[in-house]
């Protein structure tokens, strides 16, 4: 079947060229399914495969075996036929399938029969004393200036915080020559114990000789890496100058002209809330995901989602997810039985349990604990948009309801350009450590599209142009 | 033992927040049940507009008391900054057929209340807003108007209801209500409450609620859309309204700008859940940037709507049951609701403890739906 798309009508869209999408895209393409991949970057790979594809060349071997192997699947993905639209963000999707996309100067209705979000993962918001100073950034926004255009940060730099990725950047930036002063791991102890009791699923998989390896060769550098630092704190005149940390009782310090931060990710799912899709709190990873069956489907059944934007589960799963989503959407399309779907899913769920043992771990280990918000001081800010401090939040998380959506109705925390992609964990925690209610009471913000601003001239060009009949103004004052 | 109050109000939004902190000031022993949270359809998330609407003359005397609450809501929301600005409000003629009609409603408010207004030419006008299209011609401007931040306005009154004892239960959807003798038996899925006096206080959902009472009239639910633009440079410093055609532009002290005008979207009751219609929305900020041309550089940080209730002639439902002792309403409020609310909650409570009200409710009452047979 042809991939033309006419009358702005598609089968299949897909929402995200990272390895989950581009994954989707290939097995749609193989059941025969018209498909739309839309991305709002310049280039496919999504942030873990950024740069291989359509960014200025230079050696990149230094990024590892892993960022490597992206390759060939930017590669089959591009020589495939489903028709690919890059700069694009698709701002909203509506209940009836149709989609908002923009691709910066002009917005389009596309209507898609069916819709595969993979949208991939943001990195945990974390507020500490100095964090908005400049030169305090994330691992993951250092790591995308270092795939795609090798920029590396003004150093001495320090790393700080929890994760696989902050190891592996500090490994990256060792093969690339960037002096690194020290690595502060802030993960606790208590986070160890509770997973320790996971140590062998994670023994057993590729991962643990991945991370004993990179610890080796940081230890073999030299450079310090300082386990179960607490307080962490930015200082700085305008820019920030000295990282003050919390390590065996004594109070460090560093020089630094970057600290790069990082408290693991979580599922982007702003498109399947405002799409209206059910989510369901995870107590594992602390953190809502779309309520969705084994095979990827909302509770919306023409949206299903996959990768990351599902559930965090790396890059080595996301394409067995995605693979899994579009099977399924060529069955929702009618264009396979449901023992097809069956027999093609089997491989790939079997791949997802095998590539997930090592999954509850490195969740154990790394996931958000007390310590991260219980210390926050209330002068920090913790909405950057609006400029809410943690004390205010806490204020009214006594005062009033605690629902999150209520608080943000009183306080504007998340209200601002970013719909609280900045804030929403650190509001949700400091709810649920202030009030003492349940996840289910606090909840997840209401996303309003458009996720991410877009021209008022754009929003100008969906509307009609002569004034709506009911919307004149009757011009007799009525008694 | 079941928990009895002097009254229950059912809806937290400004109306039932309102009325409960008159009743409660007035030592009554109030309760509010609320299906999710205060605030959370069309009083919290309306533009915020404080100004009259002069079409319906029978609303006008209630629209110059509130005025008059409005310029003293931090005295009576004890200091709170409920984010009421009065920066006036400036009703546009864009062309010379504009001109008549507007005058005519003008003199129309001019004749039934005291609601001070200024005729402004076509000069006065662009020194007032300079930034305004060249071919809008002349103005009214309502000095005494202005805006409000609407969501913290309905907690100002929550928060000084519960100062005087009133006690709010979220969460709490009403599921029915029954007249046993002189008392209301209320029921919420897990518990039942009492009072002699249950107002219905449920907005959009005020339909099914006065049916409890036997009171039958039809609501129209509607959701009106609204846009936020993040921050610009300051561009306008009034409310803005047009004569013709349906359009609300303000813009806030922290450089954001709310456009709406009651454009609607679709409702969805039992969930709450509305949808933008874009076609209408896309027409309501193109209204927008032919009034300010300057908007049309502004970025869209969200789009919304909350969910309210048309009554069938377009005025408030308040007042006492047609059909049942000891049950009252206020809702439907047909989209000037947020204005209303300080004085209707006022004047309500003022005629449910017998006090002389400040202004007759008889216009507003429910039985005007009903033939006198069911009534």
């Amino acid at each position: 079947m042809s991939n033309t798309i006419e009358d702005n009508e598609v089968d299949l869209l897909i929402v995200g060229a990272g390895p989950a999408g581009m994954a989707s895209a290939l097995q749609a393409r193989e059941l025969g399914i018209q498909t739309l991949v839309v991305d709002e970057k310049g280039q496919p790979g999504g942030q873990i495969y950024a740069g291989h594809h359509g960014s200025p060349d230079f050696d990149r071997s230094f990024l590892g075996k892993d960022y490597a192997k992206g390759r060939s699947l930017i590669d089959a993905f591009m020589a495939s036929d489903c028709r690919r639209m890059f700069k694009s963000l698709v701002w909203d999707i509506s209940q009836d399938g149709h989609a908002c996309m923009s691709d910066g100067s002009q917005t389009s209705f596309v209507l898609a029969r069916h819709v595969i979000l993979a949208s991939g993962a943001l990195e945990r918001a974390f507020p500490f004393e100095g964090w908005t100073l400049p030169g305090v950034m994330t691992a993951g926004g250092a790591q995308i200036l270092l795939k795609t255009a090798g920029i590396v940060p003004s150093h001495p730099v320090v790393l700080a915080g929890s994760g696989p990725l902050l190891l592996l950047l500090a490994t990256q930036f060792l093969a690339c020559g960037v002096p690194v002063s020290a690595v502060l791991d802030t993960t606790p102890a208590s986070n160890w114990r509770r997973a320790t009791p996971f140590l062998a699923g994670f023994l057993s998989s590729r991962l643990a000789a991945k991370g004993a390896a990179m610890l080796l060769r940081l230890r073999a550098s030299g450079i310090p890496v300082l386990g179960r630092v607490t307080q962490i704190r930015a200082i700085g005149n305008g820019k920030i100058e000295t990282v003050e940390y919390r390590h065996e009782g004594q109070i460090g310090r560093l020089q630094a002209e970057t600290l790069i931060v990082h408290q693991g990710i979580e599922p982007e799912t702003r498109l399947a809330r405002v799409a209206n899709a059910n989510h369901a709190w995870d107590a594992r990873t602390r953190s809502w995901l779309p309520a969705c069956d084994e095979f990827g489907r909302t509770s919306i059944p023409h949206i299903s989602v996959a990768g990351d934007g599902r559930a965090i589960l790396g890059a080595d799963a996301a394409p067995a997810t995605g693979r899994i989503a579009a099977i399924d959407a060529a069955f929702a399309l009618g264009r396979i039985d449901r023992d097809t779907r069956q027999r093609l899913s089997d491989p790939l769920f079997k791949e997802l349990r095998r590539l997930g043992k090592p999954r509850k771990f490195i969740d154990a280990l790394f996931s958000p604990f007390p310590g991260l918000y219980d210390n926050l001081n209330d002068s920090t800010l913790v909405c950057r948009c609006e400029e809410i401090p943690a004390a205010r939040i806490r204020e009214e998380a006594r005062r009033s309801s605690a629902d999150i959506n209520s608080v943000k109705s009183r306080l504007r925390c998340g209200m601002g350009p970013c719909q609280g992609r900045f804030c929403e964990t650190t509001v949700r925690e400091l709810l649920l450590r202030t009030a003492v209610p349940s996840c289910q009471e606090v909840g997840q913000l209401r996303i309003r599209p458009p996720i991410k601003p877009v021209g008022v001239e754009e929003i100008i060009s969906l509307g009609v142009k002569e004034i709506p009949p009911e919307s004149r103004i009757p011009l007799e004052p009525r008694a | 033992m079941r928990t009895s109050f002097d009254a229950i109000i059912i809806g937290a939004g400004i109306h039932g927040c309102s009325l409960a902190m008159h009743l409660a000031v007035r030592q009554l022993k109030v309760a509010v049940f609320e299906q999710t949270y205060p605030a959370r359809h069309a009083s919290g998330v309306n533009a915020g507009s404080v100004h009259h609407i002069p079409r319906l003359t029978a609303e006008l005397p209630l629209a110059e008391l509130t005025l008059k609450m409005w310029h003293g809501i931090k005295d009576l929301l004890d200091g709170y900054d409920c984010g009421y600005r009065q920066v006036g409000h400036l009703k546009i003629a864009e062309a010379d057929e504009d001109i008549e009609p507007m005058h005519r409603i003008a003199e129309g408010v001019e004749r039934h209340c005291s609601i001070k207004e200024v005729h402004l030419d076509r000069q006065s006008l662009f020194r007032l807003e300079p930034e305004l299209a060249r071919n809008c011609i002349a103005g009214i401007f309502s000095p005494e108007c202005g805006y409000a931040q609407p969501a913290r306005t309905v907690h100002g009154f929550r928060a000084k209801a519960e100062r005087h004892g009133a006690q709010f239960f979220n969460s709490s959807r009403i599921t029915n209500a029954r007249r046993r003798g002189r008392v209301w038996e209320v029921s919420t899925a897990k518990d039942v409450f009492e009072a002699p006096i249950v107002v219905n206080c449920a907005g959009a959902w005020g339909e099914q609620v006065a049916g409890w009472a036997g009171d039958k009239v039809t609501v129209r639910p509607v959701a009106l859309m609204m846009t936020v633009l993040a921050p610009m440079r300051p561009v306008m410093s009034t409310v803005i309204g047009l004569t013709r055609r349906m359009l609300s532009i303000k813009q806030f002290e922290n450089g954001t700008v709310v456009i709406g005008g009651g454009y609607r979207g679709t409702p969805e009751m039992e969930t709450g859940h509305t949808t933008l219609n874009y076609s209408k929305l896309g027409y309501n900020l193109r209204a927008a940037t032919e009034v300010f041309p300057v908007l049309a550089q502004g970025q869209v940080v969200r789009s919304w709507s909350g969910i309210e209730g048309l009554s069938p002639d377009m005025l408030s439902i308040i007042g006492p049951s047609a059909n049942e002792e000891g049950f009252w309403h206020s809702f439907a409020h047909s989209t000037h609701g947020f204005y209303l609310g300080p004085a209707v909650g006022r004047v309500l409570a003022e005629t449910i403890v017998g006090e002389t009200p400040a202004v007759s409710l008889t216009p507003f009452h429910i039985a005007r739906f009903m033939s006198s047979g069911s009534a």
